[in-house]
């Protein structure tokens, strides 16, 4: 079944704004944003980190460890659904 | 043991069957210092009652937070086990971590700028006498100069469920609480606090009446021995409780105590608890 | 003098069920963990774990009944209290998960026979283990509950000890109880940090193996003719960088291990021993480590204890003094298995052979979730 990844995308800053319980509208989250640290205007940390990893195991099955390689994957909405659409799409 | 009180916060809020949980989402953004995340309803009630209390005052570094409560965050540990027995899910990160009663007091000393000490202690139907215990002796050692002493009772819907999981009957109004008390070691002035321990009853008894003056307050703690509250309850006019809260929660002492501070102009205050085993504690609250 | 007397104590964790046979278990390097196999989860889980060597099913409830008061109970033999004293006395009961357990057991079986009527959290927990050990002993004082994280049995120690300083009670019973459950097991699996094997301190350290454990202190304002511990002092402070881990750069622990010296009336130089908390995690052992350095500038020896009995979470600190006063007072301070390959950035050395243990002061680090660090000053005496 095809994915549609911006739908993907859209999913994913709701489940960001939802799990991290921020206060701000989903959409208005721009893909490259990067969202963690204190450079980040977003400023999540690494518990948010482990509350995203799992709702994204959770909903798509994809495992986020503290290995570099998945890790990466939270930079931004972008690499988190290349990293979801992964397996998915080959 | 003799200090000095503060300040005080009263919150109470019956709820049942046919309300709502008054959200307190607003409340805590307008009365805390930064806003915060990741919080549940346990914590926003430490957070609200904390800040009511010690509004803009300036703290001692040093302050101590005591908080005491019978069931807890129970809210946030019910979602968590449903997660995981009901769902077969790891529980979620913040969910796990707010299971701990601690966690209310490391927002309250965030929100509050405080890093000295910290505890949650539980007795059921007695938290208040426990965290006050606890607190005072603290206060008379110096180990602190201050202490911030609350005790918070959330309820969850349903509220029928909540009742069974308290062994409660089913037409008992239930109500949530946050009641503060700002307490200095200090033993000058107004505003006394004094905390008294006794080994026998009879002791308690002399010592009460040599203090006891016509206008204070007296009220006997619910897990007090019966045969000396109804001693006490012959001499003195004792308040009951349930007769001033239509609503039950697991600390309705420190609901009785506050709302007390919050009123009384005049006269002494007195909550008494124990029995033979547990010994007599007797605590009072000057104007 | 300040203080109270360690007049009794006792210990039950995956070394052993008493301190004697917990100490020689140590000295052989009887480490063994069990490997759980959790079906009941979406997915199972799989986890090495410390077990206590009952022979009861791991998730029997009736290990609660069983196993928690015995342990009391031999902590209160060996303090030799009248039956007036034990009736009075009161409980300091430091724990992380409580009866948590039996609560998960009880809704998981009202689930599986009446799915509509079941009810989450069907047992409140605090009051659970309290109650439990009024039965078992027959004491009917006090109750004080402590759920302050991976420092609340050391919480419910200072409690207890403040009271007894100030003469609010001569003996007071502080027990530390972790039982196995779902909660803690999967809790911690969701913050990524358990590891195969407990590494403290370690370059490769990767996290923590979790444990169950209980351990009981008969604390008294009299000393008895066994007894050649105090508990002298100790501090709490509460750090807010984070809600998972003390300050990294170690500035908070410095505090409360400072402050925990002083009021024990000590000087850092005197200190004969430090039993570290050494969770192995990333960040816990750094914060810990860089606490040390900056109070002292010469460390006296350093052992972590969770390699012999897993992380015994709010049962750590009492399980922990219990098994390293058992080892003092047997004449060593233990080694720490588990760690090998130094970390630069730590600079921190645990024991890894033990050294005869002189009389002295020691002192005990813990630190736990929700910013709570708490430490201990004992004192072995002649």
């Amino acid at each position: 079944m095809a994915v549609d990844r911006e739908q993907l995308k859209l999913e994913l800053k709701k489940l960001i704004v939802t799990e991290c319980q921020k206060d701000l509208r989903p959409e208005l989250i721009p893909d490259d944003a990067i969202l963690f640290g204190s450079g980040s205007i977003y400023a999540l940390d690494s518990l948010d980190a482990l509350q995203i990893a799992l709702a994204v195991k959770q909903h798509y099955g994809k495992r986020i460890d503290g290995g570099n390689q998945t890790r990466m994957a939270l930079s931004c909405v972008d690499s988190l659904a290349d990293f979801i659409l992964l397996d998915k799409t080959d | 043991m003799t200090m000095k009180w503060l300040a005080v916060s009263h919150y109470f809020c019956p709820v049942n069957e046919n309300t709502h949980l008054p959200p307190l989402d607003a409340a805590v953004k307008s009365t805390c210092r930064e806003p915060f995340r990741r919080v549940d309803r346990f914590i926003q009630l430490a957070l609200l009652g904390s800040a009511r209390c010690v509004q803009d005052r300036i703290l001692s570094p040093d302050c101590g937070i005591y908080i005491g409560s019978g069931l807890g965050p129970i809210g946030n540990n019910i979602e968590t086990q449903q997660q995981l027995i009901r769902d077969g899910e790891i529980p979620k990160p913040f969910n796990f971590i707010n299971t701990l009663g601690a966690s209310a007091c490391f927002y309250v000393a965030k929100n509050l700028s405080l890093n000295g000490q910290n505890y949650f202690i539980s007795r059921r139907r007695g938290s208040l006498q426990a965290v006050l215990s606890a607190a005072t002796v603290d206060l008379s050692l110096r180990t602190i100069r201050q202490a911030l002493v609350g005790v918070v009772e959330e309820v969850v819907f349903p509220v029928s469920e909540h009742r069974l999981r308290q062994g409660l009957r089913d037409d008992v109004a239930l109500a949530e609480g946050s009641h503060w008390f700002l307490l200095q070691a200090d033993e000058s002035g107004s505003r006394s606090m004094v905390t008294k321990r006794f080994v026998e009853y009879g002791a308690l008894e002399v010592f009460l009446k040599s203090v006891w003056c016509v206008g204070d307050r007296l009220c006997c703690a619910s897990m007090m021995g019966k045969t000396e509250a109804d001693n006490i309850q012959s001499c003195y006019s004792v308040e009951s409780m349930s007769d001033q809260f239509s609503a039950f929660h697991d600390s309705l002492e420190a609901a009785w105590l506050a709302s007390c501070m919050m009123s009384h102009e005049k006269g002494k205050i007195f909550l008494i608890d124990g029995d033979s085993e547990r010994g007599w504690s007797l605590f009072y609250f000057g104007s | 003098m300040p203080g109270a007397y360690i007049r009794g104590m006792s210990l039950n964790c995956a070394l052993g069920e008493d301190v004697g046979s917990c100490v020689s278990a140590m000295k052989q390097r009887l480490v063994q963990t069990v490997t759980l196999t959790l079906n009941d989860f979406n997915e199972p889980l799989r986890m090495p774990y410390y077990r206590m060597n009952d022979s009861s099913e791991l998730f029997d409830p009736r290990r609660y009944e069983c196993l928690i008061p015995s342990v009391a109970r031999a902590a209160v033999i060996q303090a030799g209290l009248s039956r007036d004293e034990i009736r009075k006395l009161p409980l300091f009961i430091g724990s992380s998960s409580f009866s948590i357990g039996l609560s998960e057991l009880s809704y998981a079986k009202a689930l599986a026979q009446h799915p509509q009527n079941a009810i989450p959290m069907p047992l409140c927990g605090y009051q659970d283990i309290a109650v439990i050990l009024q039965q078992g002993l027959g004491c009917k004082g006090e109750i004080y509950t402590y759920n302050t994280a991976c420092t609340a049995s050391a919480n419910a120690l200072l409690g207890a000890l403040n009271m007894i300083d100030i003469g609010v009670y001569r003996h007071a019973l502080v027990i530390g109880v972790e039982m196995i459950n779902r909660t803690s097991l999967s809790g911690f699996l969701g913050l990524q940090i358990l590891a195969k094997t407990i590494q403290p301190f370690d370059l490769w350290r990767q996290g923590i193996v979790l444990g169950e454990g209980i351990g009981a202190v008969v604390l008294s304002a009299d000393s008895n003719s066994v007894t050649r511990m105090r508990v002298i002092g100790g501090a709490n402070n509460c750090d807010t960088w984070s809600i998972t881990t003390a300050n990294t750069d170690g500035h908070s622990t410095a505090i409360a291990m400072r402050l925990a010296l002083k009021r024990a009336g000590i000087q850092p130089h005197h200190t004969c021993g430090i039993k570290a908390h050494g969770t192995a995690t990333r960040a816990g052992d750094m914060a810990e480590a860089r606490g040390l350095h900056h109070v002292f500038e010469n460390l006296p020896p350093i052992t972590v204890l969770k390699p012999y009995l897993g992380h015994t979470l709010g049962a750590c600190c009492l399980n922990e003094l219990v098994l390293y006063a058992g080892t003092l007072l047997s004449g060593f301070i233990p080694a720490t298995p588990g760690f090998e390959t130094p970390d630069p950035v730590l600079d921190l050395h645990p024991l890894t052979v033990e050294i005869s243990a002189p009389n002295g002061h020691y002192l005990l680090n813990h630190f736990g979730f929700a910013g709570n660090n708490t430490v201990l000053v004992v004192e072995k005496t002649a």
